[in-house]
């Protein structure tokens, strides 16, 4: 289970790693009008926040995950040795 | 693309590094002992004393690598002259850091200064391949991105250097899956100098493994992390690079979002990880320590300090096959 478990949080690291270039490469970087030169500035500005947001946000996610796997884990496994 | 002529160059590269890390290990170890240059091993009941900054032979590795691809194969290479100069800074900031620590903020920010080789030697190109996407370009941030590039795996490496045998063996595999990867794409200059770094880091692991004659110190992890980032940026394999690294990321973004602050080893009061009398390892349940990559292997058990290596080989191997496929996603082949 252990390994089964650890490989799967590795699996999901590099698969949200490549996801998320994706995403920030083709959505933000690319989908907000930077054709709009009048606009240049905000859009550039707002891709960055953008961008930020969404590193944050998958930040967040992944550590849940680790968290609550780990806490879950070191539970049971406290809670075996407790018993008689 | 793999001409004989650049198989022979591999071959002769990554022998040289290897030979000359090998045979230098043993004066340098005992030259730390004599002069009480030392790092306590304390995941030992008995806690051993061991040489440290012996990381200085991989340093020495890789200039023997480099100075026998260039006199014997390629004249003059601003890639070759580049990624040594990254690793002979990155190195100097982990020989500081050895004998007299630098704080948590300072060292990566010194570390980013291992870069100025590849930046004043524009060997770097900044459209970089992303797999799904493919080539883009990032003409103005591309150089300050690079900064990040070596930094950032630098300090990784010094925070998975923890268990004997754990960060040259899981290095060494990556080293092996991005020369693969280098060898596939064309970069042969990058390739040789990828399985350099895998002949040096496998002659360090034969002293390093369980359990360990030496330790790398600092200025072996710092020099091996900024290598490899340099290889990632010279070779242009940055996304693969990322996934082959993933264990190392896991480990350092878990830290760091514990703690919510960079910090170093010595300064954490709480442990995450405690070693019981039977001389295995348990994950403590102190919620102010941090989570480590180590201490989610132990979560669900206590396991002996070899048994904890080898699993993080295994997520090492597992990372490293990922980034070859995910050089093939990006239409490698």
């Amino acid at each position: 289970m252990r390994v089964i478990a650890l490989t799967g949080l590795v699996v999901f690291v590099c698969l949200s790693v490549i996801l998320g270039i994706f995403v920030l490469v083709r959505v933000v970087m690319f989908v907000l009008p930077s054709s709009l030169t009048e606009f240049r500035i905000v859009t550039d500005v707002l891709r960055v926040v953008l961008a930020v947001v969404l590193a944050y946000a998958w930040l967040r996610l992944w550590k849940i995950i680790t968290d609550s796997y780990f806490w879950r884990s070191i539970g049971a496994v406290k809670i075996d040795q407790d018993e008689p | 693309m793999l001409d004989p002529q650049s198989c022979v160059m591999a071959a002769v590269v990554s022998i040289g590094a290897f030979a000359a890390t090998y045979l230098t290990i043993q004066p340098i170890a005992s030259w730390m002992r004599n002069h009480g240059i030392t790092g306590i091993d304390i995941h030992k009941l008995d806690k051993p004393k061991i040489p440290e900054m012996c990381g200085l032979s991989i340093i020495a590795g890789l200039a023997v690598a480099g100075v026998l691809s260039s006199a014997l194969f390629l004249g003059y290479s601003r890639e070759v002259a580049a990624f040594l100069g990254t690793v002979l800074i990155a190195g100097a900031i982990g020989a500081i850091d050895d004998l007299r620590p630098l704080t948590p903020k300072l060292k990566p920010a010194l570390t980013a200064l291992a870069a100025a080789p590849i930046l004043l030697l524009g060997t770097y190109n900044p459209h970089p391949f992303f797999p799904l996407i493919g080539s883009t370009r990032l003409t103005i941030i591309y150089p300050i991105l690079i900064l990040f590039a070596i930094a950032v795996p630098a300090n990784a490496v010094n925070m998975l250097d923890v268990f004997n045998g754990a960060m040259s063996g899981t290095l060494a595999i990556v080293s092996l899956a991005l020369g693969l990867i280098l060898f596939l794409s064309g970069s042969l200059t990058a390739a040789s100098l990828a399985l350099a770094l895998l002949g040096s880091l496998v002659a360090f692991y034969l002293f390093n493994r369980y359990p360990a004659r030496v330790f790398i110190g600092d200025t072996g992890s710092l020099a091996v992390g900024a290598a490899v980032g340099a290889l990632a940026v010279i070779g242009r394999i940055e996304a693969a690079t990322v996934v082959a690294l993933a264990p190392y990321i896991m480990n350092a973004f878990y830290g760091l979002a514990s703690v919510g602050r960079l910090y170093e080893r010595r300064e954490i009061k709480s442990r995450p990880v405690r070693l019981r009398d039977d001389g295995m390892l348990e994950a403590t349940a102190d919620r102010n320590a941090p989570v480590t990559l180590t201490r989610l292997i132990l979560a669900e058990g206590p396991l002996r300090e070899p048994q904890i290596v080898h699993m993080m080989l295994l997520l090492t191997a597992v990372s490293s096959a990922l980034a070859v496929l995910t050089y093939l996603l990006q239409g490698g082949l």
